[in-house]
Parts: C-alpha cells; structure tokens; sequence
C-alpha cells in the first residue's frame, strides 16, 4: 500500500476501510487514527442504512462551445433524467460539480477558500457592470439590464471551491444595479424581486433596502415601504439617503390618509 | 389420586406459560419503542450515491468520485449547521421540561453518526490525496454557501412571479388605474397605445425620481423613460 492513492475500487461495501486499518496505521491526521482505533464509531458507521442508487453515465453535449464539446453526465438508470422522482434520485449537484473537476488533472483537488482566485474573472464581472452603468446612463434600460445580469451569472458560475462571500458579493451588486434599472423601466415587481434578492444576500448593507422600498413605492404599497426603510435604517441609522426616502414616504403615506 | 396431582400441575403449567408468553411479547414491544425513533435526518442521498459509484463495477472515473464527496461534504456541511440550530433551542427546551427525553435521545444519536459521519468522509477524501481531508470541509462549507446565493437568485423568478400575480389580483379587485399600469409592465404595447390622459396620472404614485435614483447620477429624464419602457419589458426575464 505504498501508492500514494491506494484507494480500493470496487469498495467493498458497507464501509471497512481494509487500507487504512493495516499495521502501523495512516500517517494522516491524529483524528483519523482515533478513528480507527474507535471500534463503537466504525460499528455506528456500519450500521447506518445505505440504498444502492440506479445511475448510469450518458455523454451529454455542452452548449455554447465549439468545437461541440461533451461531457460525461449521470443520470438515473431507467429514465436517463438527472433529477427523478420516480427513482427517488438527484444527480444535480453532483454533475454541477463534476463540470468543474472534469477537466482537472487526475491528482488534482479543489484549492482551499483561503487561495487567491486568479483576477481575470472579477476583472470580466466589473467590466460586465460597468458596461451595464455606462447603458444605465445613456438610458438604454434593456442593455443596461442584459449587462448586469451577465455580471451576476458570472459572479455565479465562479468555481464552488473560492470564497463564496466574493460571489455573493460581486452578486448583489450586480442584481442592486438591475433592481435600479427595472425600477427606471417602471418594470416594478421585478425591481422587487431583485431588491429583496439582494437583501436575502447582504443584509446590513443598506442599498438593498432602499431599492426594495423604492420597488414598493412604485407598487404603491407605502406602508410596506416604510417598514422597509425602517429595516435598513437597523443596520445603518445615519444613512442619508434612506432618511431622506424615509421623509418622502412618509409625506406620501400622510397624503393618502387625508383623501 | 392421579386427578388431584394433574390439576395443579396443569394449572401451575398454563399460569407459567402464559406469564411467559406476556413478558416476551411486552419486552419485545419496549425494545422496539426505543430503538424505533425516527431518524433526526431521513437519509443521506449523498453518502448513497458516494458509496454506489465507489463501488461501481467498472470502475467511475475519479474526478467524478472526488465531485460525488465534495458533494456528500456539503451536504454534512449543511447538517452541521442544522444541528448547531437544534442543538441550542432543543437545549432550552428541555431544560424547561417541554421536550421528552426520547427526542434528546434521538438528537443525541443523530450528533454521533454525523461526527463518524465527518470522519469518514475525511478519511476518504485522504485516500485520494493525502492531506485533502483537512481541506475538504472548507472547501464544501465554501460550497454550501454558493448553493445558497444560487438558491436566492434562482428564486427571484419566482418572487416576481408572485409580485405580478399580486398585481393583477389587485389590478381585477382597484379596477382601471392599476391595469394601465399592469399593461405597461407586462405586456409592453407601445407607449402610443396608453391614452396620454392616463399614463402620467397612472405613473404619478410610483414615478421614478431620477435625481434620486443612487445608481449613478443624472440617469435620465422622464421623458427619456417612455419609450424605454416598451423594451425592457420584453427581455424582463
């Protein structure tokens, strides 16, 4: 058991790891040869029920590459679906992941979160947004919309692996950007929608909740405007802006009482 | 003579066995009780497709074996922080007396078998590359959290969704003002089509104020708006 990956394929089943518990033991980490030394944690572990899951491989084509490119996929044995209901059976995560690790070399393992991500991908999701801006600003709503939601899917399709508070940030701006650019579109429940997206990301940031209850201002819903203000002025009580909207919305809610 | 002797033995006999047959079949009916409790978590679909492809006979390509636990590491992830919730509010309760031991007792089981749970998967993500199973569970935390922005944008939709349905619910039951409005948004005829007498007054509540829109500064007139918004709503999804 010399190789460096002496890892036993098939496996034998229900879980005895015949490698590691060889004389001498695993040079691993101390919590692994607690591990093998724990005959009540391996017999927890063997008796934990397992199911046999129906899979099998289809090769399924990759858009938007050329040459076509294809990519192994699993799916369920009798209906070849990567997510069924009838096999009780979802292979989704599993293939999303798989599209990253796939053309990686055969050692090869994730890096850890705390490794730099290289730059060219935050450098494309800025020049997205900014393109986006630069629309907002000559008024061209529907580029303006298409830029930043190509901003927030690249923020999205980021490698799982990196830092995923970078993703949700680069994310949340992007989506705070299009709330803004619905909202000048009159387009107002999808200014809501990405309004409380981007609050459902980042709570304490304030810009969130400003642009949920600009959205609910456009609905006419005032009332609910307000208690949305008010929800972001918790986390930032001296912001200028949303005390600003607050005295707006509450003049607005005045004059409504008074018809 | 040989009556008076068989009577009682007979009656000493039926008296045992029935006590006999009682007991076991009580005892039984309390050992299944106590081992019966619902698992804290139903199962581990992960884990199931981790083990089915590991011991798949011809053999599943690695980086799929490496993606399947990555996988199945996030999914314990996602149990830790469950349980971490449980843990507290369970605690409070039965402190308090309003949570039975039985269900401490199944909490109690489900913290061990996903403690060998982890260990596990650790000690198989070494058998792939010595030293990955100190990183794994950061990597598959990283993972959990990407699965919950993905989550919050895939649901947008459906919040949007809902919001127009509101609206038109609302349009049905206001009458006239909001459907002008409801037509702007959804089905974008030209601006030409709304009635100019009713599109500012419709668009009066909610206008936007471009010198308050915090984007950028100066975005636009609202004259510049009507047009636009034909267009945008077209590509609204």
């Amino acid at each position: 058991m010399a190789a460096p990956h002496a890892h036993p394929h098939p496996h034998p089943h229900p879980h005895p790891h015949p490698q590691q518990v060889g004389p001498g033991g695993p040079p691993g980490p101390n919590v692994l040869q607690q591990f093998n030394g724990d005959p009540a944690m391996q017999a927890l572990l063997d008796s934990l029920p397992t199911r046999t899951v129906p899979f099998a491989f289809v090769e399924a084509p990759i858009p938007n590459t050329q040459p076509p490119q294809s990519q192994q996929m699993v799916v369920c044995a009798e209906h070849k679906l990567p997510s069924c209901d009838a096999c009780n059976v979802n292979y989704t995560a599993l293939n999303y992941m798989h599209q990253f690790l796939r053309t990686a070399p055969p050692e090869a393992i994730p890096p850890p979160p705390n490794v730099q991500p290289p730059p060219q991908r935050a450098e494309q999701i800025k020049q997205a947004k900014e393109a986006g801006n630069v629309a907002f600003k000559a008024g061209n709503i529907p580029v303006a919309v298409q830029n930043y939601s190509r901003s927030a899917d690249m923020a999205l399709s980021r490698p799982p692996w990196e830092l995923a508070q970078l993703s949700k940030e680069e994310t949340s701006i992007a989506l705070c950007n299009r709330s803004a650019a619905f909202h000048l579109a009159g387009a107002w429940a999808n200014a809501l929608a990405d309004a409380e997206a981007v609050i459902a990301l980042r709570r304490p940031w304030t810009k969130g909740h400003f642009r949920r209850a600009r959205a609910l201002v456009g609905l006419g819903r005032f009332e609910e405007a307000h208690d949305a203000i008010i929800d972001g002025l918790q986390f930032e009580p001296e912001d200028k802006e949303l005390n600003a909207f607050l005295a707006e919305v509450d003049a607005k809610i005045e004059e409504q009482n008074k018809l | 003579m040989a009556t008076s002797l068989a009577v009682p033995i007979a009656y000493i006999t039926v008296l045992v066995t029935s006590l006999a047959i009682f007991s076991r079949i009580y005892r039984r009916r309390q050992a299944a009780e106590k081992t019966s409790f619902e698992p804290w978590f139903p199962a581990h679909p992960a884990r199931d497709i981790y083990i089915t492809l590991l011991s798949a006979d011809p053999p599943v390509p690695e980086s799929m074996l490496k993606s399947a636990l990555l996988v199945r590491a996030t999914a314990d992830v996602k149990r830790i922080w469950r349980i971490k919730e449980d843990k507290q509010a369970l605690m409070g309760l039965h402190e308090r007396g309003l949570v039975g031991d039985d269900t401490m007792s199944r909490f109690t089981t489900a913290e061990k078998e996903l403690e060998a749970e982890i260990v596990d998967v650790v000690s198989e993500a070494n058998t792939f590359r010595q030293g990955w199973g100190a990183m794994i569970f950061a990597t598959a935390s990283e993972m959990a959290h990407a699965e919950k922005t993905r989550d919050t944008v895939i649901n947008i939709a459906k919040v949007k969704a809902l919001e127009e349905k509101r609206l038109s619910l609302r349009a049905k039951l206001l009458g006239l003002p909001i459907i002008q409005q409801q037509l702007q948004q959804q089905q974008q005829p030209s601006p030409a089509k709304l009635s100019p007498a009713a599109s500012p007054a419709v668009s009066a509540p909610g206008s936007p104020q471009p010198g308050s829109i915090q984007l950028d500064s100066g975005a636009s007139t609202p004259s510049k708006n009507t047009p636009k918004k034909t267009k945008t709503a077209s590509k609204k999804k």
